[in-house]
């Protein structure tokens, strides 16, 4: 069976939901092993607010992506962004 | 240490080489080196052949480290298969150094341009070769990893799941959960953006089909 995959499914974001919290429950436990030192906080707000000059193969992303700290960080820039859009 | 210039008959898995000038620094191997990094974004392989001409050797290969990951990627969303892209760089990169003969005043950004190009084409052309499409888009594992199970059981599995992704399944996942839509991930990589898709959910649709139940060990490999 070939299915269309034109848009995103309901179960596939069901699942990319439920990932994600597990992951950020992973990372704020300390759970796993950023890679390089913390970027800077201009750097997480470009990187919150995804700035066209954000490279996504930038190694401080997947830091980020995985630092206690950091993810902290951005998850309140990503709530103030949403709160004074 | 002196350089041997030799020439070799490169036909290797009949992709239909002709004979090509080898610069090789002994002891080192006279093929290729096959890419051992651990993440996609690491090269380390070189090509064993050259343009015959120094300057235009080192546009090549500066071209063909940029154009790697791509490979890499390419490899992974159209063929499902990771190692495929050494293949796919070996057929760019022959390709671009007949360009390179052809037209020496190119540029390391056009030349990368083309590499990308000719890899994009060769793995869309490998993928309907092979028909590669895997029947997936049944989500019914992943839903029910979430409905018929604990929080314990769950945060388990997802640990699990997590250390089987493939480094570039990893990435796309950190991407998404930074926010980035699947157009604006294509879009930054160059990539279809439906190959990327469909190529992340078969990985994980596949590594959560090979999870063991919380509290058995996880199958090796």
């Amino acid at each position: 069976m070939r299915l269309s995959w034109c848009r995103s499914s309901p179960s596939e974001d069901r699942f990319e939901s439920w990932l994600s919290r597990a992951h950020e429950e992973r990372v704020l436990a300390g759970k796993t092993a950023p890679v390089g030192p913390c970027p800077g906080e201009s750097f997480l707000q470009d990187l919150a607010r995804k700035a066209g000059r954000i490279e996504l193969t930038d190694p401080r992303v997947n830091h980020a992506a995985n630092c206690p700290t950091c993810m902290s960080r951005l998850l309140i820039i990503r709530q103030e962004n949403r709160s004074h859009p | 240490m002196d350089t041997i210039f030799i020439f070799l008959m490169l036909n290797k898995r009949s992709l239909g080489y002709t004979p090509s000038q080898l610069v090789v620094n002994p002891p080192a191997p006279h093929t290729r080196m096959t890419p051992n990094g651990r993440t996609w974004r690491e090269l380390t392989w070189s090509w064993a052949y050259s343009t015959g001409h120094p300057a235009s050797d080192q546009k090549l290969e500066a071209a063909a480290r940029a154009a790697w990951p791509y490979a890499f990627l390419c490899a992974w969303a159209h063929l499902n298969d990771h190692d495929a892209a050494v293949d796919l760089m070996d057929h760019a990169v022959h390709n671009a150094s007949q360009y390179l003969t052809r037209h020496s005043d190119s540029s390391e950004q056009k030349l990368t341009a083309r590499i990308k190009s000719v890899i994009r084409r060769r793995a869309r052309q490998l993928a309907a070769k092979r028909s590669h499409e895997l029947p997936s888009g049944s989500m019914r594992d992943m839903e029910q990893l979430q409905v018929h199970h604990s929080e314990e059981e769950q945060r388990a599995y997802a640990n699990q799941l997590f250390s089987r992704l493939s480094p570039t399944a990893q990435s796309v996942f950190e991407w998404r959960w930074l926010g980035y839509s699947w157009r604006e991930i294509g879009g930054k990589l160059e990539m279809d953006h439906s190959a990327l898709r469909r190529a992340y959910f078969r990985e994980l649709e596949f590594v959560v089909g090979s999870l063991s139940p919380p509290g058995e060990s996880p199958e090796c490999g």
